[in-house]
């Protein structure tokens, strides 16, 4: 019966009954994996008819169009100021040191900590919010994964960290981040259920980064940098630099 | 696909180059209507430039999780619309491949013509009544009881046959079925 069922054999009654019995039934549950594998493979066995040209013009030009920046844009999303942000970001650095995050180096860590912890003294107001921030990211559901890095980037370690509902993150380049030219920033971009968002823009020093966004992403899929004229653009202009998916584990 | 989620038009195109033809033959398998194959192509590849982030990694490998769309998206359309194709097995056309093209990584393309050979003389190494129940209901849409009623065949037969059958595939495709 689960193998009818793996091939959407079964009619609508009787898939809910199966359900039903796979809800208290982890070995079903296997056999309907293994199933539902072998049944996917079958679509790979079709005979192969080339589609029309004109088809995918048409689907391309589809998707450009859907890619294109509404007339009346969404707000771009609230950036944090460029020294709080730093400031901010080194603590965020601790906070990911707290949670064993073995992807920073911890000399790094501290070394930044103590910098930061310096500068962010001098703004009460500062190390209030960045506090705030902090606090955020320390919470249990911070999730953080490993940056994928390509073309002119190609060798640099970054993470991405970000908490579930969305509403913090932080990318942290941990070396071999190149240093752009005069005039280019690294722009952050998100993948959320509203659509791809602006995470704003940042650079490299001496290989490394650290740049914190605050915005309502509600269900971010996924993180790209590209590499943007000073100032940001409303879309990515180049390749994606480093990117990740953000699946929950 | 993370390209994709940051509206990379490019990777868009790189992924139609590759996957295409594979999308539409499947959508035409179900639905035997060339027009209808297309416009469900359309559907399911401007489907993930809309979400990209509804392919999960961990439900297993891209291209089996988009020809699922494309197939479910198809019987979806025959159950609808009504329209059935004729339930032949496959076997006796021409045995093509996927067409190379430029920017295209050959060996994802080597590996992917290897693991439809295998999917193929896997169906054709089935005894024949097998294969047919299995054909029909994944190619066809067809519930095991419309199955039973088409072929004059007690119900009881075409379920013996879709177990027996779907239980040789999968002791023959283990290795391309992959983790779980």
């Amino acid at each position: 019966m689960l193998e009818a069922y793996a091939l959407g054999a079964v009619p609508p009654e009787e898939g809910a009954h199966i359900e039903e019995h796979l809800a208290d039934c982890l070995a079903c549950w296997d056999h309907l994996s293994e199933s539902q594998r072998a049944a996917a493979l079958l679509a790979l066995a079709v005979p192969l008819e080339e589609p029309r040209e004109s088809l995918r013009q048409r689907i391309i030009a589809q998707a450009r169009r859907e890619s294109e920046p509404a007339p009346e844009a969404s707000p771009r999303p609230w950036r944090l100021p460029r020294l709080l942000a730093v400031g901010a970001t080194a603590v965020v650095l601790a906070a990911a040191g707290a949670l064993s995050w073995s992807l920073v180096e911890t000399r790094n860590l501290h070394s930044d900590y103590h910098d930061i912890q310096h500068q962010a003294a001098a703004n009460q107001q500062q190390v209030d919010l960045t506090r705030q921030l902090v606090g955020v990211l320390m919470r249990p559901d911070v999730e953080t994964q490993a940056m994928v890095a390509s073309g002119m980037a190609a060798g640099a370690s970054a993470s991405y960290v970000w908490t579930r509902d969305g509403k913090l993150g932080a990318i942290v380049c941990h070396h071999d981040l190149p240093n752009l030219p005069k005039g280019k920033v690294y722009q952050l971009w998100l993948s959320c259920d509203q659509g791809a968002m602006d995470g704003g823009t940042f650079t490299a020093s001496e290989g490394q980064c650290q740049h914190l966004v605050a915005l309502e992403c509600s269900g971010p899929a996924a993180v790209g940098v590209s590499v943007e004229p000073e100032g940001g653009s409303p879309s990515p202009s180049s390749e994606i630099v480093l990117s990740a998916s953000l699946s929950p584990r | 696909m993370t390209r994709l989620a940051m509206r990379d038009i490019k990777a868009f195109e790189v992924l139609y180059d590759r996957y295409g033809t594979l999308v539409y033959s499947t959508a035409l398998r179900v639905v035997g209507d060339p027009q209808l194959a297309e416009d469900i192509a359309q559907e399911v590849f401007l489907r993930i430039w809309r979400r990209p982030d509804h392919y999960v990694s961990q439900r297993g490998r891209f291209v089996t999780w988009l020809l699922s769309v494309a197939r479910n998206g198809a019987v979806d359309h025959v159950r609808t619309r009504g329209r059935r194709r004729r339930h032949e097995t496959a076997g006796e056309e021409l045995e093509r491949e996927l067409p190379a093209r430029e920017g295209q990584d050959p060996a994802l393309m080597a590996q992917l013509a290897d693991e439809r050979q295998k999917v193929r003389r896997a169906l054709a190494s089935l005894p024949l009544e097998q294969r047919r129940v299995i054909e029909m209901a994944y190619y066809g849409g067809y519930t095991q009881q419309e199955i039973a009623a088409m072929l004059s065949q007690p119900l009881g037969t075409v379920k013996t046959r879709i177990r027996l059958g779907m239980q040789k595939l999968r002791a023959t495709l283990a290795p391309e079925m992959g983790g779980k």
